[in-house]
């Protein structure tokens, strides 16, 4: 079916005006337009079409390649090539590739000009669907030659797909206004309208077009909106919603107070790697927080703020705080669900080595913050006193803030702490010993408390005073703020207990690992240490929490994880891709050889091959022709088994009758017979005349 | 490995289900908005770089509202066609058909769409193609072209009706392109009607099971000369147009145990008082042998398909009222039919060829022992041939040591004529054919 008049003209302005090329859409359209005046029509056959469209294809190749060099391509390809783990030259070569694509989209109206104005000058209603790949129509010539009866070939109009290139082409710009809604819905209206059923009324397809309309605004500005939404996100729901349930660094919900069991899986987080003979970080922290108001402890609005990590020369040496010369390495992997996330690191971490991330960020509360592949494996050294944790903000004191409704029950705590003028030190120690001395025990089921009206005991006073019983959120939360209310800076800080070793020097951290405790402020050494009051019994019973099928679970682990290693570029199988091709170029190679070789012995074959008649090597013919000097020639009309019968009156033959008789017939099988001799019968006919022949011999010798 | 084959039956059977419903389900400018879709997906997945996106979701949603309004057709209809009996591979044929609406709406816009027995192979045979087609194609080479529709029996265009009065009829006309030969079976008619943007289609279906008999394609033959002369026929030829001996009168003799009562020559009974019978002049005709190899790897190929096709040529060609012709095939089991002097017409020949499948899994010496069986017989043997080894060599070898002359045909792939050692036949070289695929009809025109 023709396309309506002028559709494609006004494509080609819609286009120009779009695409910044108004003068050249006008100049195409006037040409396109103008050829419905010239009569005059050429007579291009099908292969004409196809030699257009080939010289099309190659403009367009030829359009990349420009394209490509305008955008930096090749020296992205370079750079590549060079270091293949530096993600700002994958990153410069993809954009690079993104904006070739985007212009030869872009250039297309342009460069098929040709093509469509070929068929509008030509006599063609359509032309085959084939002519658009080069492959089709060889493999269609082809059956067509070996007589393969082919379904008749499928054709079509062009001026439909040079509208269709138009518009895509039009599209390719940023700028969002009303005027590429617009002009694209007008268009598709317009070139649908020869196809519409005539048996519905116009304002049905009217309407139809219309609720499509309305459906197509609100769908690309809801689109627009949800795009905002992901790439503007705060790091509050959306964070949650990206991370799959891992931590935002502003601020983490506790359990306290919550009734029941916890629910933590076995699955493995962290996968960690230390050299032979060193032993882990026993903690890997992902988040501190400041402020408490149960059940959250929140960062205050001045260490929300991330800042950039500097990054060394390598660009995957990132330096989170000055290091010691003597320090100790580990080596993490670790999934940033949704690309992006809090890194766990060992807590005095002052570098981070091998780290292929695009941004790395930190707050003055020791979470770090990464974007970049799935999956990272990097090497984090720490042992450093010069950790990444701000110092304490004295001008606010909020880490010595204590919520004013737990008071009561913390002044309790301390009254039989009896601290009075003990140092920073030996405070720390009272309280580490003051949850062992009263038996408090550790455990993931919360009891409910006893209903009684008008209670308005907090979770945390109730374990302090009552149950003393609870999670490590419970001892953390009591220890900080015991601490601050004895005078001494803490934070709340979360993150992974690493304890379980799964082989020589390499330990995983599971799901039910996750752990809190507390950073205090060493005064004198002016740094943050780590105090942990859960009691030690926490491994025993969480490792209980085990199910028997783990090791299944482990087992697709870490299938899951050798994949993600591969997918996220965090192995050396790409080093060794080039190589991989060196054995199929060689298969390659010696497939052509070998099909030359082939080729070349075909015709020998042919020519030595044995002209084979039946039965003419037959041994009985050296018997027939040492009888002719005995008995004379056979006569013409004299069969063989007469002349036999003669011979065997022979003086040299006499008494041999019967075998003469037995070779003949065996000789008459092996010669005449389809079926042929059987090989015991063709050797007793070889040994039969073997015998005849040296009767003969002996007969016609001398001394006979 | 019989998993992973499972697996790509059923990946084939999907994607072939999916192909044969985008194809049905949407009108011609329903594929072309559908590509737009595509097109616009692919070039606008950053939506900060380019507009596209506007148009894909516009694209979109005008192909969801045309699918939304695309259900519910609610329509009776029922179709009569007249089919022809029979059709021929690549030869187009034409057929009408008839349109009833029981509904008491009047109906325009329809499209009629013929349904075809389903044409994909169960599992085994499936894989036995594509496992004897691998075995044929080369790894990194893509000269050699895959099979294109290997199972397809026929492409049925759709056909636009005209507008259906309330409760009454109309007629179109349908185009069918046979491709292979066999059964055509059509199990039913859809009627189809657009949405009112143009883009989908809603179906009536309704059965109408009929079939058409796909006859192999024929070529012309030159006036040919086949190898023999008349043999004598013991005892006749069964059920042909006269019964035993020929009517031709030769002597009187004594009655011998097993002559048939009606020879009793009665008065020369009465006049000599012992039985007498009238003896017949002894049946000598031309009786030929068509021999077809049915034996290759490839369950459906063209190689076998053009043999199929030289043997019906040779079918049509020398049956006449004078000659029998004996077709020679191994299927399922070894198969004989004897067509001409009354038996049998070039027709039923071609019923027989129409259905013909080669085999796979079959000993190349059931046939060399079917046809040395009726060496005797037949007074030439025309062979069609698949290739020309050592077993195919060896029962032409045996047959002219029978004394029977042997018509070899063989047909090669295209550009593999030239190479072939006529073997046996080196004494009458003319008596082997390279037949080429693509040049088939020029090949045949040179038999002397």
């Amino acid at each position: 079916m023709k396309p309506p008049p002028l559709l494609l003209g006004v494509a080609l302005i819609f286009w120009g005006w779009q695409a910044d090329f108004l003068i050249v859409g006008l100049a195409l359209a006037a040409m396109l337009e103008g050829t419905r005046l010239v009569t005059p029509r050429w007579e291009l056959s099908d292969e004409d079409f196809k030699r257009i469209w080939m010289f099309s294809l190659l403009a367009m190749l030829a359009g990349l390649i420009f394209a490509f060099n305008l955008n930096q391509g090749p020296s992205g390809v370079a750079n590549l090539a060079y270091d293949p783990n530096v993600p700002e030259a994958q990153r410069n070569l993809s954009n690079a590739s993104g904006r070739t694509a985007i212009a030869g989209v872009r250039w297309a109206p342009m460069i098929f000009f040709l093509f469509a104005a070929a068929f509008c000058l030509s006599s063609r209603r359509e032309i085959p669907l084939q002519t658009l790949s080069p492959f089709f129509w060889r493999n269609r010539e082809r059956s067509r030659k070996a007589g393969v009866t082919l379904p008749p070939g499928r054709t079509f109009n062009p001026a439909y797909l040079y509208f269709s290139m138009c518009l895509v082409a039009a599209s390719t710009h940023p700028e969002t206004s009303a005027g590429f809604f617009g002009g694209f819905t007008a268009l598709t209206a317009w070139a649908l309208w020869p196809f519409r059923p005539r048996r519905y009324g116009l304002a049905v397809w009217g309407l139809m077009l219309g609720l499509a309309l309305g459906l197509g605004f609100g769908g690309h500005v809801g689109l627009t909106k949800l795009q905002q939404l992901i790439t503007g996100y705060s790091p509050g729901w959306m964070a949650d919603l990206m991370s799959r349930g891992r931590v935002d660094p502003t601020r983490n919900k506790t359990a306290l107070g919550e009734i029941g069991r916890l629910a933590q899986s076995g699955q493995i987080l962290i996968r960690l790697k230390t050299p032979v003979g060193v032993g882990p970080p026993t903690l890997l922290r992902e988040a501190a927080y400041v402020k408490y108001s149960s059940p959250w402890w929140t960062t205050v609005a001045t260490n929300r703020t991330f800042e950039d990590v500097g990054v060394e020369a390598s660009l995957t040496t990132w330096r989170l705080a000055a290091g010691p010369a003597r320090a100790r390495d580990v080596q993490i992997a670790s999934y940033l669900p949704g690309r992006r996330g809090l890194l766990p690191l060992p807590t005095d971490a002052y570098r981070l080595d091998d780290l292929n991330v695009d941004l790395l960020k930190t707050n003055g509360l020791g979470a770090v913050w990464g974007q970049g592949p799935g999956l990272v494996i990097f090497n984090a050294w720490y042992g450093s006193d010069q950790v990444n944790d701000a110092p304490p903000d004295w001008s606010t004191n909020q880490d010595l803030q204590v919520p004013h409704e737990e008071l009561a029950a913390l002044d309790q705590v301390i009254a039989e702490l009896q601290a009075d003028g003990l140092d920073p030190e030996a405070k720390i120690r009272r309280v580490e010993q003051y949850f062992v001395t009263h038996d408090y025990k550790y455990t993931i089921w919360q009891r409910p408390p006893p209903a009684q009206p008008g209670d308005t005991e907090t979770p945390l006073a109730r374990f302090l005073l009552h149950t003393h019983e609870g999670h490590c959120e419970y001892y953390a939360t009591a220890t900080t703020l015991l601490l601050r209310r004895l005078g001494i800076p803490a934070r709340y800080a979360i993150g992974y207990l690493v304890h379980e070793q799964s082989g020589p020097g390499r330990y995983v951290v599971r799901s039910r690992d996750g752990h809190a405790w507390v950073r205090v402020w060493d005064a004198p050494r002016q740094t943050w240490v780590d105090v942990d009051t859960t009691p030690a019994s926490r491994n025993l019973i969480e490792a209980q929490r085990a199910s028997v099928f783990q090791f299944l679970s482990d087992g697709w682990s870490w299938l899951w994880f050798q994949f993600s290693k591969f997918r996220w570029g965090q192995t050396n199988w790409r080093q060794y891709l080039l190589w991989a091709l060196v054995p199929v170029l060689a298969l390659l190679l010696f497939q052509i050889f070998y099909r030359a070789l082939r080729r070349r012995a075909r015709p020998q074959t042919a020519i030595s091959a044995v002209i084979f008649r039946p039965g003419l090597d037959s041994d009985f013919y050296q018997v027939e022709r040492r009888l002719v000097p005995v008995i004379g020639v056979r006569r013409p009309e004299e069969p063989l088994a007469l002349w036999l019968e003669r011979a065997a009156v022979a003086p040299p033959l006499v008494g041999l009758q019967d075998l003469l008789r037995q070779m003949l017939a065996w000789h008459y099988r092996y010669r005449f017979d389809p079926a042929g001799l059987e090989p015991e019968n063709r050797e007793a006919l070889r040994r039969a005349v073997h015998d005849c022949l040296q009767r003969l011999a002996a007969t016609n010798s001398p001394n006979s | 490995m019989t998993l992973i084959w499972r697996i790509l039956y059923r990946i084939y059977r999907m994607a072939s289900w999916y192909k044969y419903w985008e194809q049905r389900r949407h009108t011609l400018a329903g594929k072309v908005l559908l590509l737009g879709l595509v097109a616009t997906a692919l070039v606008g997945a950053d939506i900060e770089s380019t507009v596209t996106y506007q148009a894909f979701m516009f694209l979109l949603a005008v192909l969801l509202v045309a699918f939304a309004f695309s259900r519910y057709f609610r329509g009776r209809f029922t179709v009569d066609r007249a089919l022809p009996r029979f059709a021929t591979v690549g030869q187009p044929f034409q057929y009408k058909v008839c349109v009833h609406n029981h509904t008491s709406h009047r109906q325009a816009n329809l499209t009629l769409l013929e349904d075809l027995a389903d044409p994909r192979p169960p599992f085994a045979e499936w894989r036995a193609f594509h496992q004897a087609e691998g075995r044929t194609m080369r790894t990194f080479r893509v000269s050699r072209q895959r099979q294109q529709h290997p199972f397809v029996m026929a492409t049925v265009p759709e056909a636009d009706l005209p507008v259906l009065p309330p409760r009454g009829s109309a007629e179109t006309t349908v185009t069918v392109h046979p491709l292979r030969r066999g059964v055509l079976r059509f199990t039913g008619a859809t009627i189809a009607r657009p949405d009112p943007i143009g883009l989908f289609r809603a179906f009536v279906r309704t059965r109408a099971p009929q079939m058409v008999l796909v006859l192999p394609r024929r070529y012309p033959l030159p006036p040919l000369t086949l190898p023999g002369t008349h043999e004598y026929q013991l005892g006749g030829v069964a059920l042909a147009s006269s019964v035993g001996q020929s009517d031709e009168f030769v002597a009187l003799r004594d009655y011998r145990s097993g002559d048939p009562l009606r020879h009793i020559h009665w008065r020369s009974w009465a006049k000599t008082s012992r039985p007498i019978v009238k003896e017949f002049e002894d049946e000598f005709f031309v009786r030929h042998a068509l021999v077809l190899d049915t034996y290759s790897e490839v369950p459906v190929n063209e190689l076998f398909e053009a043999a199929v096709s030289v043997a019906a040529s040779f079918a049509c060609n020398i049956l006449t009222q004078e000659s029998l012709l004996d077709l020679l095939f191994v299927g399922s089991q070894a198969y004989c039919f004897t067509a001409g002097r009354g038996l049998a017409g070039a027709d039923q020949m071609l019923e027989i060829l129409a259905s013909v499948r080669c085999g796979t899994d079959q000993n190349f010496s059931r046939l060399e022992q079917l046809v040395l069986q009726h060496a005797t017989l037949v007074s030439g043997c025309v062979f069609v041939l698949l290739a020309w080894d050592a077993p195919r060599r060896e029962l032409v070898r045996k047959l002219q040591a029978l004394g029977v002359p042997a018509l070899v045909l063989v047909v090669v792939p295209p550009g593999a004529g030239q190479a072939l050692d006529a073997g046996p036949l080196r004494d009458g070289p003319a008596r082997l054919v390279t037949l080429e695929l693509g040049r088939i009809e020029q090949d045949l025109a040179k038999i002397e």
